[in-house]
């Protein structure tokens, strides 16, 4: 059985107090960085372990901070990005559910090795119980001198506020995020300025995934090594896969980086159910392009998802059996982002709302016989022409989607 | 920095986009989110071109160019995709009108009435014409659609005065809702729910009446599409010409363009370049059209017969007029505007004192000699200042006044600085526009808000930290009279920690503040004390003059009157009067005589006994001095209403008519010498602006003059009682003004 490191002591009845999570080595990661490092050993370390994002893009932790212009006189802040609105995505909860004190050392190791005096953590809005739960662990842990002034009598301090969504897949874009937390309609910002120069309320800004940051506390105690060494080679640590769909064993599993798609599956959600056949998989969240049963023994990292032509994203994985019918998924996807583009630019808000009129219509029985090129036109001319990211996502899964399933959505 | 353009070559320092950059090399590439004034945007996506070395294409209006960067704006590649994005957005907008088979031929066809409810495009649009979409896709080249047009359908809301506005032709390039918020701070609309869903609204679809619109009409201006419409103009908008004239509804002097079909005016537009760079404010946006053309002008000269006013010829009523004058020659007041032109202002004064021999010449708006530096016209200190400069301040002090109302442009500046981090603080006791925005608020009217301004200047003078500029005159004398004031109250101390706090790291400073902060017995005292608070932190010292020409009214009042400004008590004496200042609160009192020279029906003119009818701006030529300080020269974009005539035109008739022409006021030209031969600092000006400078008509300024000494409060005068100071609110005398419908429904937010 492979290392587990982020939920190697989850308690299944409910989130650690500081008690407990203390009691289990938690926080001397950040003791340690405070105590015996400067900023920068802790900014070196973890681009040594060359720890990648965990919110979607992937791109390495510790460069992003380094564009965080140090001399700066100006505030910087952190925002820590637990919007979570990716389908298929539910290992952020995860981690507020049972460990809230393992985001918030990783926010106390960030923040130190940035600067950073004040720090978000934007929570999906519909995480109602789960911010709750994080405030109460915040409260407690500014009263054992873990957050807020002088930490573990460091000198160092950092207040970290709690911010809840309003329900816009949009606002986990980390530009719209920002938007929406200073209290404007969640819409993407231009790019550049990126969030590292102009970030919030105009000020240097570290944007992360929450699991991004609960890797945080095991890099520094353990070192760059040790976390290369639980992945791949430029893609180390564990993930943290959410598998749902036909699986046996729904859930979310802590597994090395670059394991494999079907030992996911098949070795650890306990396969399919009896009787069901393997149909296609969506290895990391709907916006990856969807896998066919062949291709998943590809590994579950940035690199070899990309080749094999999708991405890990979030690591949502989605499996799909021979019981559901690709229409409905087809359905399902484009709803999805006809529903949630936040409107901005052309090609999103319409391109969308074509594909999904279109669906619709086929969907209802009024199919013609170019409707599949109709949608792939458009989602082509959604591709890589939109403001944000967002119309990617809306366009890499249709087109995956046509591509490998024609004839059964033609049919 | 060296770039290259579809294969040609600029050096450039200065441009910051690529679409800047290909502007300048004559490239054309579409656009339609990108605004000059707004903050790029990149959301349409039409302008997207080709960049060597680059995957995706990239938004020309929104991209900086760079060292050596290749852009391609018109491969095939980049053509087809500029079609796609447009068919895009033509799915979401009716396109008969753009891409219409019959568009060639529709000029003939047009006799067809075609019957559609809401204008689905074509010549029903209210922008039919000049509409940028439609150039847009005559650039383009699109022949045919991909998707059937989907019309929002949503209908036409009329529910607010001025603005017309159709979801369904709207392209949500956003350009209204920034303007509203980057440029004028109002922030009224914005985007509403998501995806195809999304609109432009307001918060909860309530009315604009009810969301703070300032009714600016800016949204209006750069709108791209019918979506945003000026309602009385919707299906008459194409003009044949457009003239440009200095408004007259308040002291900003901004540049409008008068737009005219068949010479009579269409709609107003603010033109581009200083003071107010495209904008303007609900007056001169929405109300001149009608102002000119009110059924309430006097169009023909009227005289009193049998007690009552009846219509004449204007040899008759000058003839009328000259009787009645020569009658009380050394008992005639004479009240003037400071709405009106230096060269108006100037016959008028030459008139009263060469050949009245008035009494009094006074302003009506006589708070305006307060304004800009002592009372009694001796010294005009205020000196000059831009909107520029005025963007610039770091942190304002705004006092008793709603610049959105008073002083739109400048409020503008403000807002601009606001949203760049500068801070507010607001004093008054009344409800603001820009309350919101106030970082410190002080409740204190203009009675009350002298102490607060002493104690603030105690502070700053006692911590010692004059804005480097040695020891101006009167520091000393000004240091020995705080010592002998009372100390504070500590609550008005807390608020003036934090404004202390502000001072020390927010440069420069900018007091602005209207006729109402320096009017009444406190008026003199509470101008001294912010001059000297503008000078000690090298802070903006801004007096809003409400009227067109109040910074040059004052100088030709002061020329006029050489020092000696009349107190209120003489208005009592005079047995005749010739009315040619709007005092809407006029009651005659046993004057014998009343030459009323106005422009609209009202109660002042109704107890005249002859009335010459003026022409109003923008149907005659003329010099105004704005708040700025700067000179402008305004030409005549109409033809004066009726017989209507220039006040300086009647002046000269009124001086033959009394036997005594004055030959410096009988041609333009002469009257113009005559006038910059006895007011220097204009003739200055002039020197200025015909070398092509924008001039500044310059007071003394605070290095020449120092600090002031801090007078007592005058009990014994009150020019707010004896000129009843009118509401800022209501839209600044033009009484008539008043009476257009949707202006005061839009008063009453
Ligand atoms: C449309 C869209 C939605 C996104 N939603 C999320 C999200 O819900 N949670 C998240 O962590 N990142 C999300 N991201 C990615 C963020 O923009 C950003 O890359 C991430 O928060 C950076 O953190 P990381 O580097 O730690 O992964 C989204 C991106 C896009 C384009
Ligand atoms: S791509 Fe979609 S989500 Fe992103 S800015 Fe454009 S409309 Fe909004
Ligand atoms: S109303 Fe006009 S300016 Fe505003 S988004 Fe629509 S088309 Fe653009
Ligand atoms: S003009 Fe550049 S994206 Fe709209």
């Amino acid at each position: 059985m492979a290392e587990k490191y982020l939920t190697r002591s989850f308690d299944p009845a409910g989130p650690r107090s500081f008690k407990t999570y203390a009691d289990t080595g938690g926080y001397s990661g950040a003791r340690k960085a405070l105590a015996e490092m400067t900023p920068a050993m802790v900014m070196g370390e973890v681009k040594a372990a060359h720890l990648r994002g965990r919110g979607g893009a992937g791109f390495p932790a510790g460069l992003k901070w380094g564009f965080i212009p140090q001399a700066s006189p100006a505030p910087k802040y952190l925002c820590v990005n637990a919007d979570e609105g990716e389908p298929g995505t539910f290992k952020d909860r995860y981690i507020l559910a049972h460990d809230p004190h393992l985001l918030l050392e990783g926010v106390v190791i960030v923040s130190y090795a940035v600067g950073i005096h004040k720090a978000y953590v934007y929570v999906r809005g519909e995480y109602e119980e789960l911010a709750r739960r994080l405030e109460e662990a915040i409260s407690e842990a500014v009263s054992q001198g873990a957050l807020g002034e002088n930490i573990f009598g460091s000198g160092f301090s950092l207040n970290v506020l709690v911010h809840r969504g309003a329900g816009a897949y949009i606002c986990g874009e980390e530009t719209a995020l920002l938007e929406s937390l200073e209290g404007y309609r969640g819409q993407p910002r231009l790019k550049p300025p990126f969030p590292a120069s102009v970030g919030l309320f105009g000020n240097s800004t570290v944007i992360n995934n929450v699991e991004t940051l609960a890797n945080l506390p095991g890099i520094i105690l353990h070192g760059a090594d040790w976390f290369l060494g639980l992945g791949k080679p430029k893609d180390g640590g564990t993930r943290l896969y959410s598998v749902s769909g036909s699986v046996v064993k729904p859930g979310v599993y802590e597994l090395p980086t670059g394991t494999s798609l079907r030992e996911i599956i098949f070795t650890h959600a306990g396969g399919l159910a009896p009787g069901r056949t393997l149909k296609a998989v969506i290895p990391g969240g709907l916006s990856s392009a969807i896998l066919l049963p062949g291709e998943i023994d590809v590994a579950m990292d940035c690199d070899s998802l990309a080749a094999a032509g999708s991405m890990i994203g979030s690591a949502g994985i989605i499996v799909i059996d021979d019981g559901v019918s690709m229409k409905t998924v087809l359905d399902r996807v484009t709803k999805f982002y006809a529903h949630e583009s936040c409107g901005q630019c052309t090609p999103c808000r319409v391109g969308t709302s074509w594909i999904r009129r279109i669906v619709r219509r086929m969907n209802g029985g009024g199919r013609r016989a170019d409707d599949l090129d109709r949608i792939a036109r458009l989602a082509e001319a959604m591709k890589g022409r939109t403001f944000c990211p967002f119309g990617d996502a809306a366009a890499l899964p249709v087109l995956a989607l046509i591509g490998k399933f024609r004839t059964e959505l033609e049919g | 920095m060296r770039i290259t353009i579809d294969g040609r070559v600029l050096e450039t320092s200065g441009a910051p986009t690529i679409l800047d950059a290909a502007r300048r090399l004559g490239i054309s590439i579409p656009t339609l989110c990108e605004h000059r004034r707004l903050v790029p945007y990149a959301a349409c996506r039409i302008c997207l071109v080709e960049i060597a070395g680059r995957k995706l294409p990239a938004p020309a209006c929104a991209t900086p160019v760079e060292e050596g960067m290749e852009v391609i704006t018109n491969s095939p590649k980049i053509q087809a995709l500029r079609r796609e994005v447009l068919d895009l957005i033509l799915s979401e907008h009716p396109s008969a009108c753009l891409i219409c088979l019959e568009k060639e031929n529709c000029e003939e066809a047009k006799s067809m009435i075609r019957k559609t409810g809401e204008p689905t495009g074509c010549i029903l649009c209210p922008a039919d014409g000049r509409c940028d979409l439609q150039k847009v896709v005559t650039e383009v080249g699109l022949k045919g659609l991909s998707h059937p047009m989907t019309y929002r359908g949503s209908g036409v809301r009329r529910d607010d005065p001025f603005i017309d506005r159709d979801d369904g032709l709207c392209i949500l390039c956003g350009r209204c809702v920034r303007v509203c918020h980057e440029i004028r701070g109002a922030d009224a609309i914005a985007f509403v729910a998501r995806g195809s869903r999304v609109t432009v609204g307001t918060s909860m679809g309530k009315r604009l009446l009810d969301v703070g619109c300032l009714f600016c009409g800016a949204c209006v201006d750069v709108c791209p599409t019918g979506a945003l419409t000026e309602r009385a103009v919707r299906y008459a908008s194409k003009f044949e010409e457009q003239r440009s004239f200095i408004c007259g509804l308040c002291g900003q002097g901004c540049r409008l363009g008068l737009r005219l079909r068949g010479g009579r005016p269409v709609d107003v537009r603010p033109e581009d370049g200083s003071p107010n760079d495209g904008q303007a404010c609900v007056k001169g946006r929405f109300v001149i059209g009608d102002l000119l053309g009110h059924p309430k002008r006097f169009v023909r000269p009227m005289v009193r017969r049998a007690g009552v006013l009846v219509e004449t010829s204007w040899e008759d009523a000058l003839a009328a007029a000259g009787r009645g004058l020569a009658e009380h020659k050394g008992k005639t007041a004479v009240v003037c505007s400071a709405r009106d032109s230096c060269e108006d202002l100037w016959a008028l004064g030459r008139l009263s004192r060469d050949v009245l021999h008035a009494s009094s010449v006074r302003l009506a708006e006589d708070s305006a000699a307060y304004l800009l530096g002592c009372p009694d016209g001796a010294e005009i200190y205020a000196p000059p200042m831009t909107v520029d400069e005025l963007s610039q301040a770091r942190i304002f002090f705004i006092f008793e006044e709603s610049l959105h109302l008073t002083a739109p442009i400048f409020g503008v500046a403000v807002n601009q600085a606001l949203l760049k981090g500068a801070k507010l603080v607001l004093v008054g006791d009344g409800e603001y526009c820009l309350d919101r925005y106030a970082a410190v608020r002080v409740k204190a009217g203009p009675a009350e808000a002298g102490g607060f301004l002493t104690s603030l200047l105690r502070v700053l003078i006692n911590k010692n930290n004059s804005h480097d500029r040695g020891r101006p005159a009167g520091f000393e004398s000004l240091r020995q009279v705080l010592r002998t004031l009372p100390p504070d109250s500590p609550t008005a101390s807390v608020k003036l920690d934090r404004i202390v706090g502000f001072l020390e790291k927010r440069r420069p400073a900018a007091f602005i503040f209207g006729p109402r902060f320096v009017a009444g017995p406190w008026g003199h005292r509470n101008a001294a004390l912010l001059w000297n608070l503008a000078g000690h932190t090298g802070g903006l010292y801004v007096p809003v003059g409400w009227e067109a020409n109040a910074r040059g009214a004052v100088e030709i009042m002061a020329e006029i009157n050489r020092g000696a400004f009349p107190r209120s008590a003489e208005l009592n004496k005079p047995r005749a009067l010739i009315l040619a200042g709007p005092d809407a609160a006029f009651k005659r009192a046993g004057e014998e005589f009343v030459v009323a020279l106005d422009a609209f029906h009202g109660d002042a003119a109704a107890q005249a006994d002859v009335v010459l009818p003026r022409t109003v701006f923008a149907e005659q030529e003329g010099m105004f001095v704005n708040a700025e300080g700067r000179l402008q020269f305004s030409s005549a974009a109409v033809t004066p209403a009726g017989e209507a005539r220039l006040i300086r035109s009647i002046a000269a008739d009124l001086a033959r008519a009394l036997g005594a022409g004055v030959p410096a006021l009988e041609t333009r030209d002469a009257a113009f010498k005559d006038l910059i031969g006895a007011v220097p600092s204009l003739a200055e000006a002039i020197r200025i602006v015909r070398g092509n400078r924008p001039a500044l008509i310059a007071g003394k300024g605070f290095a020449a003059k120092g600090f002031v000494d801090i007078p007592d409060l005058d009990m014994t005068f009150d020019p707010a009682a004896a000129f009843p100071l009118r509401d800022p609110d209501d839209y600044l005398n033009f009484p008539t003004a008043l009476e257009i419908k949707s202006l005061r429904t839009a008063r009453r937010r």
